[in-house]
């Protein structure tokens, strides 16, 4: 097995992406000392940047250091390349690309994905087809703001706009269909404020609710308001939306007068649907990178915060996870730069300094760990390799093992074997009408949660003890029958909450098995109300109180019941 | 209720309401509904809704909102004011819709005699012999009126 | 002050403070730590879980995390209930003191990161909520205080369960009659999380929530409010006031739906969903450092803001924002320093 300092940590850096946050991301490990294959899908960047309004000057400001990128020896650009897959562990990834016909291979340490979003129109939503009376707020982005000169296509889009008056109406849908987010609200008050300081038309925006959560929105939508756009606001997916020939009017009622009112706009401003290219979500299942609900990168879970993906050396910047303003996407860029850095430079964490053994004579190669690893740490040729860099030692593969052939230091079966037989020695010089009890429980939340109380009062109807593991993943069902044979009265399993799990889905694989340990020990004559599973997260002692006081009480009462049968 | 069709509203209502004294803030209201939530008149009269009011002004229902009565019944109590958390000033645009009503010729006929009144007593409510003799009786010196002094001030 | 391997001062041990003092300790750079108060964690320390039972992406228990993690962090000096006392710039350095009971210390420092975090708004300076008078009348805060501590929600009246609750949003955000014009982007993201929770634990709990506009929060933010929206009655109005009602009921007044009445709606709880106001102490550590205050009275790390060099920012010091955002700007200051700390050496 490959040890952490065998393992090569090729120091370049790939980032992948056609925007702001990338240049960024590639300005900022540059400054750091790192050389940079950068990998552009489009032909050239985005020029997308928004209204001042929403954060654009600083963007602004940084199109000036980001022409100076290519002068850097270190630094490499490819346009119009695709990124077709990744292979490899953390410090040595290959990366395949394609330009015209042409396919080749990077190597390098680690790779950020700080891609753009594709924005559509939402014609379809709306039942409606391009015109010149109706534009995205991406068309009007680029025929308002003076920044985007040179932008294809805009003095297209400017003459679309010549024919706003004094007299005339511009409607914005915005966040009716879906519910809205920040970017599509900060890009539609800017330019109604524009468009009504530039053609004093009277501007009406259409939305379920003003998006205000970021710095100075909430001024800027005063400032709208003030200067005359007027707001309707609905709970549902608001105006009813008529064709009439050329024509396209909106019906909808005031919730303010409960009154019905009809507009036909001059000019119809729609929002668009934000979705990452299907390449790059083709990419993601091929390299088993994480996403969420909706297709976008980086799934709902804490423990990636900020930029972290679920493979280690692979990082995630920008709105590739979700649309948001650009002056966000530079922060998430020197975030996703500094996780790099410790990525290369930083000092090892804790749990990586622990060794993991693949018993050779025992291992099949199944293959079982390599499915179920939730960081893509298994490699394997001739025989298993769990990448030391990779790994994060959850613990899943070997409590998966059907030959428990995979071993963490610190949590190996052995060391777990012995905690329970001092358990169990210690148990035959206690009286038996108080349980005795073991938990079994996630070192970062149960763990915690354990040491909280340890400082507090508590009154526990019983002997407990706790087992520490690295993720409740790493249970094995064999702990939980030994510990009854050993002689237990009970025993508590204790996960994070769904959703909030360090190694992905640790905790469910925990519940899985606890469900299916049920059935082996009501099969093997034991009462099943002994044995107990809880979600608990780290910050909720009351629950750990609550089975220390009040279910070692019940249970004594249960224990006492059947030897008194 | 009859559809309306927004483009016959005047868009330019908003701002002549912004124009006058009192009504400068106007069209800084959210509709949040505190100013309705804490007015003691719209509690008995709850056709008289400060924010019903404000927004048909920002929607220009100038002609429908002008010749309301209601207008008038506002107590001035202040409470919409101190409470709205976009100083929105409603009691002093409620001062400005009454301007804007009077100059219309829309005033409550209570208002004209209320008007002659001040313009020939200076007061609004008449000093004469009976009152000063019931003045002299509680030992209080007897009032005057001077209405030419307050008819100075509104020439000027 | 070792000049090969410079020292940074941090000023706040919240989850901003935390972070930033791991993600430095991580590159081997040292790290002074000063804190106020008698403990680490900062607000979140306080906040409960908001799984319902999934979970709800909050934070909180990131702190904890980051606690754990300080154990091993070796290069971190924590000094608690310090204060400093007076900061000026040498050279390339900030000389410092703090104070602290049993004696303060002294130290030079390459670079300064700021993480002092933010001040709740005070329920009292909305009289017409009667906090503090009306016992049932609660922030955010007390819930989120009285979830984590015991897991159940109960009117401080009589310590019994709760039939019905009623949170009001924006209180203190968004109100120039306060000068907050802002958003404190968090206050929708809280209450309905724990809307959500109690709801969870006690299905039959009428409980309603009046806004003007939600904000979004977490990953699938439209589909949470659809399944919210299912067993939660919005409202869109904020009440004029609460008055007591009886057995110490609260009534919260308010514009109904069809915006044409006023309407009264009786709850056995009120929840002011209070927003975040900058840190007390901004004030005076603006005049230390020479660092402006922005309109809103936050330290802002906005750089178009001429702030003096080396001086950096994390968390709600500068804006209210999310523990997520609090952590990823952490993360940014953290880069921004190595770079800034970087060039320093080479020069």
């Amino acid at each position: 097995m490959m040890t952490l300092s065998e393992v090569q940590k090729i120091p370049k850096v790939l980032i992948f992406g056609n925007g702001p946050t990338a240049q960024e991301t590639a300005g900022q490990l540059l400054d750091l000392g790192y050389e940079i294959i950068e990998i552009n899908p489009a032909e050239d960047f985005s020029q997308d940047i928004s209204c001042p309004a929403t954060g654009s000057s600083p963007v602004q400001d940084y199109m000036e250091k980001w022409g100076t990128l290519a002068n850097n020896p270190r630094y490499v650009l490819f346009n119009q390349t695709a990124l077709q897959t990744i292979e490899g562990f953390a410090g040595e990834f290959q990366v395949r690309l394609k330009r015209d016909q042409k396919e080749w291979i990077e190597t390098v340490g680690a790779i950020v994905l700080a891609p753009e979003l594709i924005s559509t129109g939402r014609f379809e939503d709306y039942a409606l087809t391009p015109s010149n009376q109706i534009m995205t707020l991406e068309e009007l982005n680029a025929a308002v703001c003076s920044s985007g000169e040179g932008i294809e296509g805009k003095a297209e889009k400017e003459t679309r706009l010549k024919g706003l008056t004094p007299q005339t109406y511009v409607a914005f849908l915005v966040g009716l269909k879906a519910e809205g987010n920040v970017l599509d609200m900060a890009r539609t008050l800017s330019l109604a404020q524009e468009l009504g300081r530039k053609y004093q038309s009277q501007i009406c925006v259409f939305c379920r609710n003003v998006k205000v959560a970021e710095e100075g929105l909430e001024r800027l939508y005063q400032a709208c308001r003030d200067e005359g756009v007027l707001f309707f606001k609905f709970d549902d997916e608001g105006p009813e939306i008529i064709r009439s020939g050329e024509r396209v009017i909106l019906h909808f009622t005031d919730m303010v007068l409960s009154q019905p009112f009809e507009l036909v706009p001059d000019l119809l401003v729609l929002d668009s649907v934000h979705s990452l290219s299907e390449k790059l979500q083709g990419l993601a299942v091929s390299a088993r990178i994480n996403t969420d609900g909706n297709g976008l990168l980086q799934p709902a879970n804490v423990h990636l915060l900020p930029q972290a993906s679920n493979r280690a050396g692979i990082f995630l910047a920008g709105p590739g996870k979700g649309p948001l303003l650009p002056r966000t996407g530079l922060e998430e860029a020197k975030a996703a730069a500094l996780m790099v850095h410790h990525f290369f430079q930083g000092e090892t964490l804790e749990n990586q300094q622990r060794e993991v053994t693949v018993d050779k004579g025992l291992c099949t190669i199944c293959l079982t760990c390599l499915r179920f690893c939730p960081h893509q740490a298994i490699g394997w040729s001739h025989r298993i390799f769990i990448h030391p860099l990779a790994c994060q030692r959850c613990g899943i593969c070997a409590s998966e093992c059907p030959m428990d052939a995979i071993q963490i230091a610190g949590y190996a079966d052995l060391e777990v074997e012995s905690k329970l037989t001092r358990f169990r020695q210690k148990w035959q010089e206690v009286e038996t009408t108080q349980p005795k009890v073991v938990i079994f429980g996630c070192q970062r939340s149960a763990g915690v949660a354990w040491e909280e109380v340890q400082r507090s009062t508590f009154n526990v109807k019983g002997h407990l003890d706790f087992i520490s593991l690295p993720c409740a993943g790493k249970l094995d069902p064999d702990y939980v029958l030994k510990v009854l044979a050993m002689g237990a009265d009970g025993v508590v399993v204790l996960a994070c909450p769904e959703e909030n799990c360090k190694s992905i889905y640790g905790n469910t694989y925990a519940h899985g098995r606890f469900e299916e340990i049920r059935d082996y020990v009501e099969e093997t004559g034991f009462d099943p109300r002994r044995i107990r599973f809880e979600y608990l997260s780290s910050n909720m002692v009351w629950k750990l109180k609550e089975i220390m006081e009040e279910w070692m009480e019940e249970l004594g009462g249960m224990i006492n019941q059947q030897s008194a049968a | 209720m009859e559809r309306i069709d927004l483009k016959k509203l005047d868009p330019e209502f908003k701002h002549r309401v912004a124009g006058e004294l009192g009504g400068e803030h106007i069209k800084k209201c959210f509709a949040c509904g505190i100013c309705s939530a804490r007015c003691p008149i719209e509690k008995i009269e709850p056709e008289y809704n400060p924010r019903k009011i404000i927004r048909m002004i920002l929607l220009g229902l100038e002609d429908e909102l002008l010749k309301e009565e209601f207008l008038w019944h506002c107590s001035t109590c202040y409470t919409c004011q101190e409470s709205c958390p976009q100083r929105v000033n409603f009691t002093e645009v409620i001062f400005a819709l009454r301007n804007l009503a009077v100059r219309k010729g829309l005033a409550p006929a209570g208002m004209a005699a209320a008007q002659n009144l001040l313009s020939q007593q200076g007061r609004m409510y008449e000093v004469g012999d009976f009152e000063n003799e019931k003045r002299q009786e509680m030992g209080l010196p007897k009032i005057k009126g001077n209405p030419e002094d307050y008819q100075k001030l509104l020439k000027k | 002050m070792n000049l090969d391997n410079p020292k940074v001062l941090i000023l706040g041990g919240g989850i901003a403070g935390l972070t930033a003092a791991l993600a430095l300790n991580r590159l081997g750079i040292p790290v002074e730590l000063i804190e106020k108060s008698e403990a680490l964690g900062g607000m979140v320390r306080s906040f409960c879980c908001k799984a319902s039972p999934v979970c709800q992406q909050c934070g909180a228990c990131l702190v904890n995390d980051a606690l754990k993690m300080l154990v091993g962090a070796h290069n971190v000096d924590v000094h608690l209930q310090a204060e400093l006392k007076e900061i000026k710039m040498d050279a390339k350095e900030f000389l410092y003191t703090y104070s602290r009971p049993g004696g303060g210390g002294e130290g030079r420092a390459a670079a300064l990161l700021l993480a002092t975090g933010f001040t709740p708004f005070r329920a009292e300076d909305k009289p017409q909520y009667r906090y503090g008078l009306l016992s049932n009348v609660l922030t955010g805060l007390d819930l989120e205080r009285q979830l984590r501590e015991t897991g159940k929600v109960i009117k401080p009246s009589d310590q019994a369960p709760p039939q019905s609750m009623a949170f009001i949003q924006c209180v203190g955000s968004r109100d120039l009659h306060l000068n907050h014009p802002f958003c404190s982007q968090v206050c929708c993201g809280y209450a309905l999380r724990m809307a959500n929770l109690i709801k969870h634990k006690n299905p039959q709990m009428e409980i309603t929530v009046f806004y003007m506009d939600i904000q979004s929060f977490g990953k699938d933010f439209p589909n949470f409010l659809n399944q919210t929206r299912k067993q939660i009655r919005f409202i869109r109005s904020i009440p004029g006031e609460i008055s007591a009602g009886d057995q110490d009921q609260l009534i919260f007044t308010f514009q109904s739906d069809d915006g044409l009445t006023s309407q009264k709606l009786a709850a056995d709880l009120a929840v002011l969903s209070v927003g975040m106001m900058p840190g007390l102490d901004n004030p005076v550590l603006s005049k230390m450092l020479g660092h402006p205050l922005n309109a809103d009275g936050f330290l802002p790390a906005n750089p178009d803001v001429s702030r003096p060099e080396g001086i950096f920012s994390a968390g709600a010091v500068s804006g209210p924002k999310s523990i997520s955002r609090s952590i990823a700007q952490a993360y940014q200051a953290v880069e921004e320093v190595a770079a800034f700390l970087s060039k320093r050496s080479s020069v």
